[in-house]
């Protein structure tokens, strides 16, 4: 991954890191094959966990995918250029059933193999990824007590030490800081729903709507 | 707009809190009244952990009702019904032949529909749910077939008693159709389920549902997840 591709992750909601940052916009649309993926090598950007014919996989999936309406769904044509932006509430879908309900039908199969190093590592992948939707659960629970806490904490760490495992040359960012405070906060003030952000999301989305002529301060 | 929204988190958490005056909780109700048109994603979501009316079923008051508008309910709805009476006993209500059908309904907030309601693109999607049948702490899949109320007299007063026929999804214990790769993590939610439906059953909105995630996970097998937040069901 290059730095400008990091700086850009940085700023990202925690369910954009890790296995997600290989979709969007990195795979070579040319690549059929793309299951070169080393993530002990020294060229990162050259990661192909996800190549053409796994992500007509999971597009397909989401585009099969049923859920109710009140629930925003990620784009069918997730991880090409047309794509877009995803919304904070579309990521969280993707990584709450889409993305580990794909992975875990194309890999589940992947076993430890010391002999079949590509098949070590999707198995590293969707055991992270599951971790991540595990503690995304319990953290956005609609009611909070000392087991949610300790649920989310456990499955949180677990999943930033299979990050430290998966991109030993990758540094944590601000945001797996951020996210060993939750369970903290979940016994301090109470379900998420609460006090996240999502309400300031909300106001962002409608400013970003209104026009304006670019003079800070001049109608 | 910061101290707009500081204050409105505040008043989130007080409405939540059990030392919040009723005066105030019954206030809830008015957020639900004014972003009702925003039923979409997390706003909704918000709205759900702190709307206390949205964990009554609702059927307390008094339900005026026009009995010309009850259909007669199909055979196999009524003789599930007939065995629901059997097991349970509801104060003030008897099996009838004849009940309110409802396309939809509307239950602590979330809108269930029967599988044929609306267009053919909706796909069962207020329609496929997650319950949790009485004595039980797990929750089920399963596929609503009819919605519908009856009268129920409770202290003098007719009230609506809503019932929900439902299918559920057979388990794939016992078949070798496939192994449930899901089972090794538990913590995730989601699980495989034939196809196949079960006999028909009777619930009520008094049990624990919510809505799923759904879709095709190979031949006569779904994957399903419930949309439950952990709120019941998952925590013993």
């Amino acid at each position: 991954m290059s730095h400008d591709e990091n700086t850009e992750c940085a700023g990202q909601d925690l369910t954009n890191v890790s296995l997600l940052n290989t979709l969007p916009g990195v795979v070579d649309e040319d690549d059929s094959a793309g299951c070169h993926l080393d993530p002990q090598a020294a060229v990162p950007n050259k990661f192909r966990l996800i190549g053409k014919k796994e992500l007509e996989q999971i597009q397909q999936d989401i585009s099969e995918t049923t859920r109710p309406r009140w629930q925003s769904g990620p784009p069918c044509n997730l991880g090409t250029k047309g794509c877009g932006k995803l919304k904070a509430d579309q990521w969280r879908s993707l990584i709450e059933f889409d993305i580990p309900v794909s992975l875990m039908k194309m890999w589940s199969e992947a076993i430890p193999n010391q002999g079949k190093h590509l098949d070590d590592t999707r198995y590293k992948v969707l055991n992270s990824t599951m971790l991540l939707a595990t503690a995304l659960r319990w953290g956005t629970s609609h009611r909070t007590s000392t087991k949610h806490a300790a649920e989310y904490m456990r499955n949180m760490r677990a999943y930033l030490a299979s990050l430290r495992d998966l991109f030993p040359n990758t540094d944590l960012r601000t945001t797996h800081h951020n996210a060993l405070f939750i369970g903290e906060m979940l016994l301090r003030f109470g379900p998420v729903h609460g006090w996240w952000m999502f309400p300031f999301e909300r106001v962002i989305g409608l400013l970003q709507q209104v026009n304006t002529n670019s003079k800070m301060g001049k109608s | 707009m910061l101290k707009s929204f500081c204050a409105a988190a505040n008043l989130r958490a007080l409405v939540q809190s059990e030392r919040c005056p009723n005066i105030i909780r019954s206030c809830a109700n008015l957020l639900d009244e004014c972003y009702g048109q925003d039923q979409r994603g997390t706003l909704m979501d918000d709205l759900r952990t702190l709307d206390h009316s949205l964990n009554d079923s609702g059927q307390e008051k008094a339900w005026e009702y026009d009995r010309q508008k009850f259909d007669r309910l199909e055979t196999a709805v009524y003789n599930a019904l007939m065995t629901f009476s059997c097991s349970h006993s509801i104060d003030g209500w008897t099996v009838d032949t004849h009940a309110l059908l409802h396309k939809e309904h509307k239950i602590r907030g979330l809108q269930f529909a029967e599988l044929k309601a609306g267009a053919k693109n909706t796909r069962g999607r207020h329609s496929t749910i997650f319950f949790q049948p009485i004595g039980s702490s797990r929750l089920v899949p399963g596929v609503i077939r009819k919605i519908f109320s009856m009268p129920r007299k409770q202290h003098g007063v007719e009230t609506q008693a809503v019932f929900i026929a439902v299918h559920r999804y057979k388990s794939l214990i016992g078949s070798d159709v496939v192994d449930d790769p899901f089972k090794r993590c538990e913590g995730f939610g989601a699980s495989l389920w034939l196809e196949e439906l079960d006999s028909l059953e009777i619930i009520t909105p008094s049990q624990k549902m919510c809505h799923a995630t759904f879709r095709k996970w190979q031949e006569s097998v779904y994957v399903l997840r419930p949309i439950d937040r952990v709120s019941y069901g998952f925590v013993p």
